[in-house]
C-alpha cells in the first residue's frame, strides 16, 4: 500500500464524481426529496396496529375474545401465552402495545388493565389503547376499569418528538445512500474506460486501487453525512455514537456501491442498479422512526439501524448502554458489504 | 549490451487456449523491436505477460533484469504502456491526466506542456479528453507511456487510426525515445512503419514466434528482388516485364531486357515485411 498512490487516486475520484452532472443532480433531489418526503407523509395512520393480549382469566372474556377473533377497525389483536411473553414481545417491538387482562376482570371491584408499551411508540396510539380497552371492558361487565400503563425499556415520556427532528436521522440516511449511486457509477466508468487497466499498469496495484476506492467511497459519505448532522442540529446529544453510526454507515454503502459497480456492464446499469438498491435502502430507513408499527423484515435492512440509531441518540439522547446492539449490527452489515464488495471487484479486475 | 526484455519458453492459456506458445526472445537495451502477428497471434497476451498484467503459465519473462511475476511494481515502475485502444479519463482534461500519472509513478520533474508539446496537443491542454477526436487521444495515450521518461516503452499501435503527420510526429517520438536510451516494444500492423523503425521484428503466428531478425535479414532471407520496367509495345501500348534478381540469370536478362525492349520507366523492387510474412506463414497480417 502506497499512501502516495492512494493520495493521487482519491483526488481523481473527487475531480471526477464532482463532474458527474447525473451525480449531482441526484444529490440536490435527495435535499429536496427530504423535504418532499415531509409534506406527503400522511397525517393519519390507516393501517392496522399489531397489539399482544394476554388474559389471566380463561376463558378470555368474551368482548375481548371477539376482539382476537374479529379485530376492530385499525387494530389486529393477538393473544399470548403468558404475562412475561406479552412483556417481551412488546419490548422487542412486536407488538405496538400490549393489554394484560387481569385474574378479576369478571369479578373484581376495581380490576386493574395493564398496558404495555415501548418508550418510543406514540402516545397517542396508548392513550387510544387505553380508551379502546376501557370501553370494551365496560361493555363486558358494566363498570369502568382501572388501567395502569407500563413502559417498557427506557421511559420517554415527556420526550415526544417533533417531526422536525425525527428528519434529523432521515435526511443524512438520504444524503448517505445517495452516495452508492456516485460511488456505483465511478467504478463503472473505471471498467468502461478501461482506465482502471491503465492505473493497474502503472506503480499503482490493485490494494493501492480499493484502498482509494474505499478511502474515497467512506470519505464521501461520511463527510457529507458528519456535515449534514452538524447542520441540523445531530451532534447536540450523543455525538460520539452518532459520529460511529455515520462511519459505520459509510462503510456499508461504500461495500454496497463495490458490489453495484461491479454487477455494472456499463454506466447505465450502474444507475439502474443503484435507483433499486438506494429505493430498498431508503424506504424502511423511514419506518425507523416509528418503531411500534415497524414489520420485521425491515430490519434485515441495514439502513433501519443506521437510522434507528441516530433517531434514538440524537433525540432521545440514548447511550451505548442502549444501542449497542445497533451498533454491533451495523459494524457487522459494515464488515459484510465492504468484504463482498471487494472481493466482486476483484473478481472483475481479474 | 545488455537485455532489457527477455522471453524464455513463455507460455500463456486461456483454458484449453493455447495463447502463446513457448515462445523465446530476447530485447537489447535501446533497441526498438517490432512484434508483428495478425489478430490473435497472441501479441497482446505477450505483451500483458510483459508488463505484468497476467502471469505466465510456464516460462520466464524478465524485464530489465526483474522477472515480471515476482517484481510486479518495481517492472511497473520503470515501463511505460501505450494501450491499443484509447483509456484515458474522459472528464479530465489532458493535463490533469498526465498529472495524475506522473503522481502515481512519483515523477517531480514532470512538465505537462512540453509532453504535449511532443505530441502536437498544444492549446488543448486544458480541454476535456471527452472532446479530443480518436487521433488526438491516441497522441495523448502515447504522452502519457512518456510520463516518468520509461526505460521500457510498450507501444500497441501507436499511430493506428492517426492522419500521416502526425503518424510521422509519433514515429519521430519513438525514435528520440531510442536516443534517449529507452527500450521501444512496437506492436503494428503496419509494416511499412516495422520497417522504418525497428532494428529488428518478430512475426507471431498462432502463438508461436515464427522468425525473427532484422527487416533487411528477412528480406534477404525470405524476399524476392525483382526489377520491374515498363516497355512500349507493336502498338504504342505500355507492357510491364519483370527480371528476377539474385539468380544465375539475372544479368543475362537485364541485358536482353534493355537490348530487346524500349524501356520507358524501370524500378526495383524489394520484398515488404507483409509479403514475407505471408510467405512464411500462408495468411496475412490482417487476418
Amino acid at each position: 500500500m502506497n499512501a502516495r498512490i492512494i493520495a493521487a487516486l482519491v483526488m481523481k475520484d473527487i475531480v471526477l464524481i464532482f463532474r458527474n452532472k447525473l451525480f449531482l443532480l441526484i444529490t440536490v433531489f435527495g435535499t429536496i426529496a427530504y423535504i418532499a418526503i415531509y409534506f406527503v407523509m400522511p397525517t393519519t395512520v390507516n393501517e392496522s396496529l399489531k397489539i399482544g393480549l394476554y388474559s389471566d382469566v380463561t376463558p378470555v372474556p368474551p368482548v375481548f375474545q371477539q376482539l382476537i377473533d374479529k379485530g376492530r377497525e385499525g387494530l389486529e389483536v393477538e393473544q399470548l401465552a403468558s404475562d412475561q411473553a406479552l412483556r417481551d414481545a412488546v419490548d422487542e417491538g412486536q407488538y405496538i402495545a400490549g393489554i394484560a387482562l387481569p385474574a378479576d376482570i369478571l369479578t373484581g371491584d376495581d380490576p386493574q388493565i395493564q398496558l404495555y408499551s415501548r418508550g418510543d411508540t406514540p402516545t397517542e396510539v396508548v392513550q387510544s389503547l387505553d380508551y379502546v380497552v376501557s370501553e370494551l371492558a365496560y361493555l363486558q361487565d358494566g363498570q369502568l376499569p382501572v388501567t395502569s400503563q407500563t413502559v417498557l425499556g427506557t421511559d420517554l415520556l415527556g420526550a415526544q418528538i417533533p417531526m422536525r427532528n425525527q428528519l434529523r436521522a432521515i435526511l443524512p440516511a438520504i444524503l448517505i445512500i445517495v452516495q452508492i449511486f456516485g460511488l456505483a457509477t465511478l467504478i463503472s466508468e473505471e471498467f468502461e474506460g478501461r482506465t482502471v487497466r491503465a492505473v493497474l499498469v502503472s506503480p499503482a496495484n490493485i490494494v493501492d486501487f480499493f484502498s482509494a476506492k474505499v478511502v474515497f467511497g467512506v470519505g464521501m459519505a461520511f463527510g457529507q453525512g458528519l456535515l449534514i448532522v452538524a447542520i441540523i442540529g445531530g451532534l447536540g446529544t450523543q455525538a460520539g455514537i452518532a459520529i460511529l453510526t455515520i462511519f459505520l454507515a459509510s462503510l456499508v454503502v461504500t461495500g454496497i456501491g463495490f458490489l453495484a459497480g461491479a454487477f455494472s456492464k456499463d454506466n447505465m446499469s450502474a444507475v439502474s442498479w443503484s435507483f433499486v438498491v438506494m429505493m430498498l435502502l431508503l424506504m424502511p430507513a423511514m419506518t425507523a422512526l416509528t418503531p411500534g408499527a415497524v414489520s420485521v423484515w425491515v430490519k434485515i435492512i441495514p439502513s433501519y439501524y443506521f437510522v434507528d440509531t441516530l433517531h434514538r441518540a440524537g433525540n432521545f439522547g440514548m447511550g451505548i448502554s442502549d444501542l449497542w446492539p445497533n451498533l454491533l449490527i451495523m459494524f457487522g452489515f459494515a464488515a459484510v458489504f465492504i468484504s463482498l464488495g471487494i472481493l466482486a471487484l476483484r473478481r472483475k479486475v481479474r | 549490451m545488455t537485455d532489457a526484455i527477455v522471453a524464455e519458453n513463455l507460455t500463456y492459456k486461456y483454458g484449453d487456449l493455447m495463447a502463446v506458445d513457448h515462445i523465446n526472445f530476447n530485447v537489447a537495451e535501446g533497441e526498438i523491436f517490432g512484434f508483428l502477428g495478425p489478430n490473435g497471434a497472441g501479441k497482446s497476451t505477450t505483451v500483458k505477460v510483459l508488463t505484468a498484467q497476467m502471469k505466465p503459465k510456464e516460462g520466464k519473462a524478465m524485464v530489465l533484469g526483474m522477472d515480471v511475476t515476482t517484481n510486479v511494481r518495481a517492472v511497473q515502475s520503470e515501463i511505460g504502456v501505450c494501450f491499443e485502444l484509447p483509456n484515458m479519463y474522459e472528464q479530465m482534461s489532458a493535463l490533469e491526466n498526465l498529472k495524475l500519472f506522473a503522481r502515481l509513478f512519483g515523477t517531480t520533474d514532470f512538465d505537462g506542456y512540453d509532453l504535449l508539446r511532443r505530441v502536437d496537443l498544444t492549446g488543448r491542454e486544458k480541454d476535456r479528453v471527452q472532446n479530443y477526436s480518436k487521433g488526438m487521444r491516441q497522441r495523448l495515450m502515447v504522452a502519457r507511456a512518456l510520463v516518468s521518461k520509461p526505460k521500457v516503452l510498450f507501444l500497441d499501435e501507436p499511430t493506428s487510426g492517426l492522419d500521416p503527420t502526425s503518424a510521422d510526429g509519433i514515429r519521430d517520438i519513438i525514435r528520440k525515445e531510442c536516443d534517449r536510451g529507452a527500450t521501444v516494444f512496437l506492436t503494428t500492423h503496419d509494416m511499412t512503419e516495422a520497417g522504418e523503425l525497428c532494428d529488428r521484428v518478430a512475426f507471431m503466428n498462432q502463438g508461436k514466434l515464427v522468425a525473427l531478425d532484422t527487416p533487411h535479414n528477412l528480406k534477404l532471407k525470405y524476399g524476392r528482388r525483382a526489377l520491374k520496367a515498363q516497355v512500349a509495345g507493336k502498338g504504342g501500348e505500355l507492357e510491364d516485364r519483370e527480371v528476377v534478381m539474385d539468380t544465375a540469370d539475372t544479368a543475362k536478362a537485364v541485358e536482353q531486357l534493355f537490348s530487346q525492349e524500349k524501356v520507358v520507366t524501370v524500378h526495383s523492387e524489394e520484398a515488404t515485411l507483409g509479403a514475407i510474412f505471408m510467405q512464411i506463414t500462408g495468411r496475412g497480417l490482417q487476418g
